[in-house]
């Protein structure tokens, strides 16, 4: 395999979501644009938690934190999880390159993957700027963190891998559903952004709904992202959730390319690739 | 001598609430390399069907596919090395990027590098002539700049086969004849060395191609070189009887005609007249248009042709191959 081939091919890929997505305007307005969203979403929460804390009189830091990081980590997950799901669509639909792209690129399911990363890497900026403006909001002290880089960028690994596999079933199941399929993005982000320990725990979550929790590893990344940007959060069993955040992965690798590849032989048994079904 | 492209019985169906519905049935052809080999059809006859399955995007029902001497399912990845595709009548690409970053991309996608696709972009605004749009964005150019752009895209990657679906679709009678020029010199050149184009232009596939396929209702009904094709009605006689049009709609009679072997009616609106060509079993005219004359239609003027490849088409299936399209 022919690895310079394949790097420069998923530099370009990376390259198109880029254009595609800024092309409008220049790079730093389009930075500033596409922060507007979680830069709210993250001060509506920071202001929820200063108004309970001034009204209760109960000012716990330890949950502004899990609130913040929360909110904040989320959009690293959400913002590739919709770009990678986004990508079927808008080649399908809108530019009608879905059949060229499969034609030229050795493999969709990659492809997907590198449409993705460009995604993944502003949602990682969009969490890092979230997260300490919604700390500098909750007046929590950010000399106190004691982040340990070389498990944040672990994280951000595992967390790509996993959420970019599960985008890639997602978006495979929606090239059968052409007007649904962003739909179904915003319900998977949604499932994540509920079961996955984003706002509160998952022991929080009525017992009925936790067993959901166990099937995405979007708990023990958000926990372990909680712990590796601040070592004094305390998990009980860091190694335990580690191994379970590895396992999953693992599982998610595995069954996100079988699963693609039966995709991939229906979507040309039924001719899908070509067809626009909506636009 | 391997065959670039070879299809042995292939079948596809495709299946609807409606019901299910053949596309093509049975299909077995054999491409030699370093041809322009036509599939020439009506719409729906299964042209794009066919060339779907050959280029991995369909999978098919039954049968077998070989592309370069690599099977279409099995082997799909391989094929894709090898092919392109460009299709006409279609507007695919990033609208938002220009005609030059498109296809910076597709060559880097394609794996070569920066400045080998740069160079690629250069070596085919030589043979395409694109300097006038490669800066402009894709979605602001027209249709025929449209169409050099999918060819350019199309030869991106040096491909041995490229897969042509009918690609003057929709462009004027000069861009029609820009794309069939640059097509010939490709394989004139030996930049491709095999292609295979559908068309439901009988006079496009009789100037580019060596060898072609007569496809109707998917199966193949026809198959040789266009002199080939074209002996097969050496025996029948051609006539071009012109009327005016307002008469075209009494003309179902020469369906019953035992002499007429076939018809076709093109209209001429701005004259006001219609053109009937019909293949005779023999030489009586004079019958004919009696028979036109006990109809009350005027007959404007005979004259006898020679025979083309649509005139085969019309002898096979027994009406034209744009018929339907009116």
């Amino acid at each position: 395999m022919d690895v310079v081939r394949w790097l420069r091919r998923f530099r370009a890929a990376v390259w198109l979501t880029w254009k595609e997505q800024s092309n409008w305007t220049r790079p730093y307005i389009y930075i500033l644009y596409s922060m507007i969203t979680p830069f709210f979403s993250v001060l509506v929460y920071a202001y929820i938690y200063v108004v309970i804390a001034f009204y209760s009189g109960l000012v716990d830091l330890s949950r502004a934190y899990f609130l913040v990081s929360g909110v904040s980590l989320y959009n690293f997950i959400g913002s590739g999880l919709y770009g990678l799901i986004w990508t079927i669509h808008s080649e399908r639909e809108h530019f009608r390159t879905l059949k060229y792209t499969y034609l030229a690129f050795p493999s969709l399911h990659v492809y997907l993957l590198a449409r993705s990363f460009f995604h993944f890497i502003l949602g990682g900026i969009y969490a890092l700027v979230m997260f300490i403006a919604g700390l500098l909001i909750t007046s929590y002290p950010l000399g106190s963190l004691n982040p340990n880089l070389l498990e944040v960028i672990s994280l951000l690994i595992i967390g790509y891998l996993w959420s970019s596999q599960l985008g890639v079933m997602v978006a495979g199941t929606s090239i059968f559903s052409s007007e649904y399929g962003p739909l179904i993005s915003e319900a998977v982000g949604g499932i994540l952004f509920l079961v996955g320990a984003v706002l509160y725990p998952v022991s929080a979550l009525p017992p009925f709904i936790q067993p959901l929790a166990s099937l995405f590893p979007m708990m023990e990344w958000m926990e372990l992202m909680r712990h590796a940007l601040n070592q004094s959060y305390y998990i009980a069993d860091v190694g335990g959730m580690y191994m379970s955040l590895i396992a999953k992965t693992a599982i998610y690798i595995l069954v996100s390319i079988v699963y693609f590849g039966i995709i991939e032989r229906l979507t040309r048994k039924r001719g899908y690739l070509e067809a626009t079904l909506h636009h | 001598m391997e065959q670039a492209i070879e299809t042995i019985n292939l079948v596809r169906v495709f299946s609807s609430p409606q019901g299910e519905f053949k596309a093509l049935d049975n299909v077995s052809i054999s491409v030699p390399n370093g041809i322009i080999y036509g599939l020439l059809g009506p719409n729906g006859a299964g042209k794009t069907t066919l060339i779907r399955i050959l280029a991995t995007l369909l999978l098919p029902t039954s049968g077998d596919a070989y592309v370069g001497g690599f099977h279409v399912v099995r082997e799909a990845n391989k094929v894709r090395e090898i092919i392109n595709l460009v299709s006409g009548g279609e507007r695919p690409g990033y609208g938002i990027l220009t005609v030059r970053e498109n296809l910076m991309y597709y060559g880097q996608v394609y794996g070569l590098t920066w400045s080998e696709t740069k160079r690629k972009i250069e070596e085919l605004d030589q043979l395409l002539g694109l300097s006038d749009f490669l800066d402009k964005r894709l979605n602001r150019i027209s249709t025929g700049m449209m169409q050099k752009y999918a060819l350019a895209r199309g030869l991106i990657n040096d491909p041995d086969i490229l897969f042509l679906d009918e690609p003057t679709l929709g462009l004027d009678v000069n861009n029609a004849r820009a794309i069939r020029r640059v097509i010939k010199r490709l394989v004139e050149e030996g930049r491709i060395k095999t292609i295979l184009l559908t068309s439901h232009y009988m006079a496009e596939v009789e100037e580019l191609c060596d060898y072609i396929s007569i496809i109707d209702q998917g199966r193949i009904i026809a198959r040789g070189a266009p002199e080939e094709l074209r002996r097969m009605i050496e025996k029948e006689i051609i006539y071009d009887v012109d009327i005016r049009l307002r008469d075209v709609d009494r003309l179902n009679f020469l369906k019953r005609l035992d002499s007429v072997i076939g018809h076709t009616v093109k209209t001429r609106q701005l004259s006001g007249e219609a053109r009937i060509r019909m293949i005779l079993s023999s030489e009586d005219i004079g019958t004919i248009i009696r028979r036109l004359e006990d109809e009350g239609i005027h007959v404007l003027r005979v004259s006898r042709s020679e025979p083309s490849l649509e005139d085969v088409f019309l002898k096979l299936v027994g009406k034209g191959i744009s018929d339907e399209e009116k």
